[in-house]
């Protein structure tokens, strides 16, 4: 009896789990294969929407820590000005403050102005929780516009730079594929030879991108610092958007083409905001 | 089980949150620990098999629609190491330290075989680990270092985490 009741829990155990294996080997196969349900969109919609509260409330917190600790080392120098008379100086720093926020943002509306194309304005809210996927998580989804393979480019100091492309959309936030992504292939060209090739990613922010199947001739026309673009050929990214330049250049005698390592333009360590671009409408509202 | 599952889920549901949304934008993190996976190997391995691959089909599905890894991915290794780990269940005495690192090792390097055989039956999405580089060895040992901690806080709650054996049986 008792051996029989342990058998059959054994089995249950089994069966529980041949039923999760099927489960999630289906949703495997329709999600790598494509299926008209997309669960993974769905699913998506819900968690990100989940993963933006979460950002909100510990920017909240970390906003409020840093508003009260700011406010007792006000509260501080506001003692030692009083005793000196000199609550200019605090102004000045205020003034200071909001003089450069206000500068970084003229900055950033500046560069959006100077698109071409129509775009949206977002911010990084999360990243990939598995440490070999790269994907990145934005606070705009398809209620502001946003739709799949939308291009995604940023502005670092003084440079343009591709980050990636919308490879998933939610309601209010969406999922980008970064250039430094396994499966993330770019046709681009060198901006001053002008020779073409494909850029793909290894995973990491922190390894170049690798540049192949550009011709062997190239070979002397070609130097390290060398800018490369987007050649705009695929029509999923427009044309020149700056990827990287050149830090490496390998070629073997047996091989008819050469392999380029490229140093991305953009510091994802650093990355905050993007442009979401709408390549199908351009900056006045033409289609 | 269906208490311990859905307080498990619950949990899961915030530690998922965290992972993605505040360890993944901690700078000095050498790699980011799976939390998640060490509290399915915690909750499987207190519990039975029954319970593991339950918890762990659950937790990685809300994993996958956070990631931009396919849909599935998640869900299966977790349930598969969820079963496993809940085989387990009661071979061990539960020690504070050296059993928690033991699992998180075993864990990691299960999550490692299962991703490189679904490689070869789904070749297109499913991103192997690779064994020499340093991100795979970084995020083992931070799945080790992280392990006494989560296994300790989830050990201050044996009514929520684990089934009354009474019951169980």
């Amino acid at each position: 009896m008792y051996r029989r009741r342990i058998l059959s829990k054994s089995h249950l155990d089994i069966f529980a789990l041949s039923a999760y294996l099927l489960i999630s080997g289906l949703l495997l196969a329709f999600s790598t294969g494509g299926f008209a349900l997309d669960f993974k969109s769905m699913g998506f919609s819900v968690m990100s929407g989940a993963q933006r509260g979460v950002f909100s409330l510990t920017s909240f917190v970390s906003g409020s820590i840093t508003a009260v600790r700011e406010l007792s080392e006000l509260r501080t120098k506001y003692e030692e000005l009083t005793e000196k008379l000199s609550d200019y100086e605090l102004l000045q720093r205020n003034n200071v403050d909001i003089r450069l926020e206000n500068e970084r943002l003229k900055t950033l509306l500046g560069f959006a102005q100077t698109l071409e194309t129509k775009n949206i304005f977002s911010q990084v809210v999360g990243r990939d929780p598995n440490n070999q996927y790269s994907g990145i998580t934005l606070d705009r989804g398809s209620k502001d516009g946003v739709r799949k393979n939308m291009p995604v480019i940023a502005f670092q100091g003084s440079n343009i730079g591709l980050v990636g492309k919308v490879v998933q959309v939610g309601r209010t936030t969406s999922l980008v594929m970064p250039v430094f992504d396994y499966q993330c292939f770019v046709s681009v060209r060198f901006v001053r030879s002008r020779f073409e090739g494909l850029v793909n990613g290894q995973g990491s922010p922190d390894s170049p991108l690798i540049m192949k199947y550009v011709k062997k001739r190239a070979r002397e026309e070609i130097q390290e610092g060398d800018v490369i673009s987007t050649s705009g050929e695929n029509y999923l990214y427009p044309k020149d958007i700056p990827v990287g330049f050149v830090s490496k250049i390998r070629g073997l005698e047996y091989e008819t083409s050469l392999d380029i390592e490229i140093e991305s333009i953009i510091d994802f360590s650093r990355l905050e905001h993007v442009f979401i671009l709408d390549t199908t409408i351009s900056a006045e509202g033409d289609d | 089980m269906t208490r311990v599952v859905l307080w498990t889920v619950l949990t899961v549901f915030f530690v998922s949150l965290f992972q993605a949304t505040i360890l993944t934008n901690i700078s000095f993190l050498p790699a980011i620990p799976d939390i998640v996976l060490l509290v399915v190997l915690y909750v499987s391995f207190t519990n039975t098999s029954m319970t593991g691959s339950t918890i762990g089909f659950i937790s990685g599905l809300l994993m996958d629609f956070l990631s931009a890894a396919p849909i599935g991915y998640n869900a299966m290794t977790k349930a598969i190491t969820g079963f496993i780990s809940g085989r387990f269940s009661g071979s061990f005495n539960m020690n504070k330290v050296i059993l928690p690192v033991c699992l998180a090792f075993a864990g990691t390097f299960l999550k490692v075989l299962i991703t490189a055989v679904l490689t070869v039956f789904f070749k297109k999405g499913i991103i192997p680990y690779d064994l020499l580089s340093s991100e795979f060895w970084l995020e083992l040992i931070v799945n080790m270092a992280c392990a006494p901690l989560v296994f300790g806080v989830l050990g201050l709650f044996p009514s929520l985490f684990t089934v009354d054996s009474r019951v169980a049986e």
